[in-house]
């Protein structure tokens, strides 16, 4: 897998926004020299070939600070609590170091002074208006270097193209000269108005004030589209901006600006509105790459904006969203309605209610609940129509036939889909649990006199590296999916990918449980023993996967 | 722009009276009761001379909403029309009446209608809106043209 196609970032936290965080492993630190464009420093640490997890995996009390600044140090002992944390916010990503994309979260506002000064730039340059310039960028998605290129080659066809060539070499609109009197509007028809209520733009079609006014209304109305708005002439090339809508329509103004700004965004490479409902913030990178956490909470990829998804690359998280859409209602039905013919792997669809089943292949006879030849029923089962063992599926022959490649490749995606599908429900539900968590931390520690809310916080903590390991899982299936098996890859991606779901599970295990029964320790443990198996395998991804 | 649709139209009226092309009509739909509706006009259009639709007077008719003109009429041949552009509802394809296109406020009815008659010897292959003529006009042009010649017979003026 190419690292410029996907390129992650992982945790990007600060030891700093952590209150009472102790010791900071600085994994990044003790890695070896970043190869190719590869991504993210955290997901690198050390100990990368450590099965072992137990070897790397102490507890201290969290009563034990150790502001721990030395970079060099080895990611020995930390507390349960450490850089998996991949909240930041903010300011949170201010080293270099820990935020290789350079990602930022920014307000409205500031993308909109970032936009200005883009747009100044070119003003000076060109010796244009701002609003000239800011269509011509919009023209070069926000290229200057491309405008430039164009503009210096042929500026009037570079003009003309975007619709502003009069604007730059016409006489300027506003109210239009003519008679004084007797003016008629295109538009309306009505023809005595006198010639300040008249308005053209510099190409020197006129219309009534009312007209543009209602004109502008209506493409304001209509959505982002109005920013590219033309002259209600005819065929006249002549684009709106900023200044005419200003001269007629004052009131409609600030959306048209703030759909400027929006376009401005949406073709820009490197940054993308936050998705999260009603979230105004504007999340950049300087690599386009990346993974963010806006401070309304939404956790996004930068390049696709959908969740994170390491060690998918958007690409083909795209394909499967798409295959998953098409196929999910077949591949739900298929799961829910029907099951292998034991002998010869024909699915099979029980439409009526007997066990006793027939495949209309093979002719072989079987129980419907266990799978097993109909022959072995009898008394030892629990009756005939009784059923108490439980089903098995065996493997696939070797048949070469269409049919039965067909067949294969829609139990391969069955497969895939299958998991994919279920730790994308526990994510679901490890969400969930995270919403209950504050509710069992304030229980937790009410039970016991002397433990302090930062004592609880493995809780959270835990529940938190839950959903991520879920998240992290859900794609691996995808990922897994679309794998290339070669030279054993995929043998070890599945070691892997084994390792940390065994490990998933036991933490949802332990998270779970009655607070009384709990046990800190094991839970801290298991958190840190997880996080290690999510880095290991985006690690061994983002390496390419040859070395292990 | 709303209210004006009204306005505009009876302009556009009195300005079709006042001059219009060579073989064209125009006119609001007259109710039944001898009044007229602004909102909905019967047009003919005439096939250009020197080609297969010579001959003809196609019918189309334009619907006006109340947000005319900022928004464009609908405009439909009646009967529909045997053309590679024209909807099998008789709705023409046309980027100037298309609001997402090229449409203006400032398109007159004279000229909608004239881009219509250019529209029909010089159709679109890029949107294609009907398959029957589509087609024809992808394999056989000969055939092609002989099909809009029975169309022009069929679309002669009474009178």
């Amino acid at each position: 897998m190419s690292d410029s196609e996907d390129d992650y970032v992982y945790d990007y936290s600060d030891a700093s926004s952590d209150e009472g965080d102790e010791m900071k492993t600085s994994p990044q630190q003790a890695k070896s020299p970043q190869e190719g464009d590869s991504d993210d420093e955290d997901r690198k640490p050390a100990a990368k070939k450590s099965m072992d997890i137990r070897g790397e995996v102490g507890v201290k009390t969290p009563s034990s600070k150790n502001a721990n600044a030395n970079p060099n140090a080895p990611p020995a002992h930390g507390s349960g609590r450490k850089s998996y944390d991949h909240s930041p916010t903010g300011s949170d990503y201010l080293s270099p170091a820990k935020n290789p994309d350079g990602l930022k979260l920014m307000e409205a506002e500031q993308v909109r002074e970032e936009m200005h000064s883009l747009v100044c730039e070119i003003t000076d340059m060109l010796g244009i208006s701002e609003a000239v310039a800011t269509v011509l960028m919009r023209m070069h998605k926000w290229n200057k270097e491309a405008l430039l290129n164009a503009y210096m080659n042929d500026s009037n066809a570079t003009l003309s193209k975007a619709g502003v060539l009069s604007k730059v070499q016409g006489e300027g609109g506003g109210a239009t000269s003519g008679s004084g009197t007797g003016n008629t509007c295109n538009i309306c028809c009505d023809d005595d108005f006198a010639s300040d209520e008249m308005y053209a733009m510099s190409c020197g079609h006129s219309f009534c004030r009312d007209c543009w006014r209602g004109f502008l209304h209506s493409k304001v109305g209509d959505g982002p589209s109005c920013i590219y708005a033309t002259c209600p002439a005819a065929g006249c090339p002549e684009v709106i901006t900023e200044v005419e809508v200003s001269d007629v329509s004052k009131d409609v103004l600030p959306k048209f600006s703030t759909y400027q700004l929006r376009s401005y965004v949406n073709l820009n490479k490197l940054a993308r509105w936050c998705p999260g409902a009603g979230c105004t913030k504007v999340a950049s990178s300087k690599t386009g790459f990346g993974n963010i956490k806006c401070d309304c909470g939404n956790e996004f990829c930068i390049r696709c904006g959908l969740e994170p998804h390491s060690p998918v690359t958007c690409p083909d998280l795209a394909k499967w969203e798409e295959k998953c859409q098409n196929e999910s209602e077949t591949a739900n039905w298929i799961l829910a309605n029907t099951k292998k013919c034991p002998k010869c792997f024909t699915r099979i669809e029980k439409n009526q209610g007997c066990n006793h089943m027939v495949c209309q292949q093979c002719k072989f006879e079987f129980c419907w609940i266990c799978l097993a030849a109909w022959n072995e029923h009898g008394a030892s089962t629990g009756g005939y129509y009784k059923c108490n063992k439980f089903a098995s599926e065996g493997d696939n022959p070797n048949d070469q036939s269409d049919a039965a490649k067909a067949k294969r490749e829609l139990d391969r995606y069955l497969h895939y889909y299958q998991r994919f599908h279920a730790h994308g429900q526990a994510q679901k539900f490890a969400k969930k649990q995270l919403a209950q968590t504050e509710q069992r931390m304030v229980q937790l520690q009410d039970g016991n006199s002397d433990t302090s809310w930062i004592d609880v916080q493995f809780l959270k903590t835990a529940t938190e590296q839950l959903i991520e390991c879920r998240r992290v899982l859900k794609y691996t299936y995808t990922f897994a999916y679309y794998l290339e098996d070669k030279d054993g890859i995929k043998e070890r991606f599945e070691h892997h990918q084994e390792m940390l779901e065994k490990f998933t599970e036991r933490l949802s295990e332990l998270s779970e449980m009655d607070l009384e029964k709990m046990d800190r320790t094991d839970v801290v443990n298991m958190t840190r023993v997880v996080d290690k198996f999510v880095k290991n395998i985006l690690k061994y991804v983002d390496e390419g996967m040859d070395i292990d | 722009m709303s209210g004006i649709a009204r306005g505009r139209l009876s302009e556009e009226r009195k300005a079709w009276r006042k001059d219009h092309p060579y073989g064209f009509f125009a006119k609001p739909e007259s109710s039944g009761d001898g009044s007229s509706n602004l909102m909905k006009w019967v047009t003919g259009i005439p096939g250009k001379a020197d080609t297969p639709w010579e001959g003809g007077l196609y019918k189309v008719t334009l619907e006006f909403s109340e947000e005319y003109p900022s928004k464009p009429p609908k405009c439909k041949f009646v009967p529909p029309l045997f053309h590679p552009n024209v909807y099998p509802s008789g709705t023409i394809c046309l980027s100037i009446l298309n609001e997402e296109e090229d449409w203006r406020p400032g398109i007159t009815i004279k000229q909608m209608l004239l881009g219509i008659q250019d529209l029909l010897d010089t159709p679109n292959p890029n949107s294609p809106a009907q398959n029957e003529a589509y087609q024809l006009f992808q394999r056989d042009k000969a055939k092609y043209k002989d099909r809009v010649r029975q169309e022009a017979a069929k679309n002669r003026p009474q009178n």
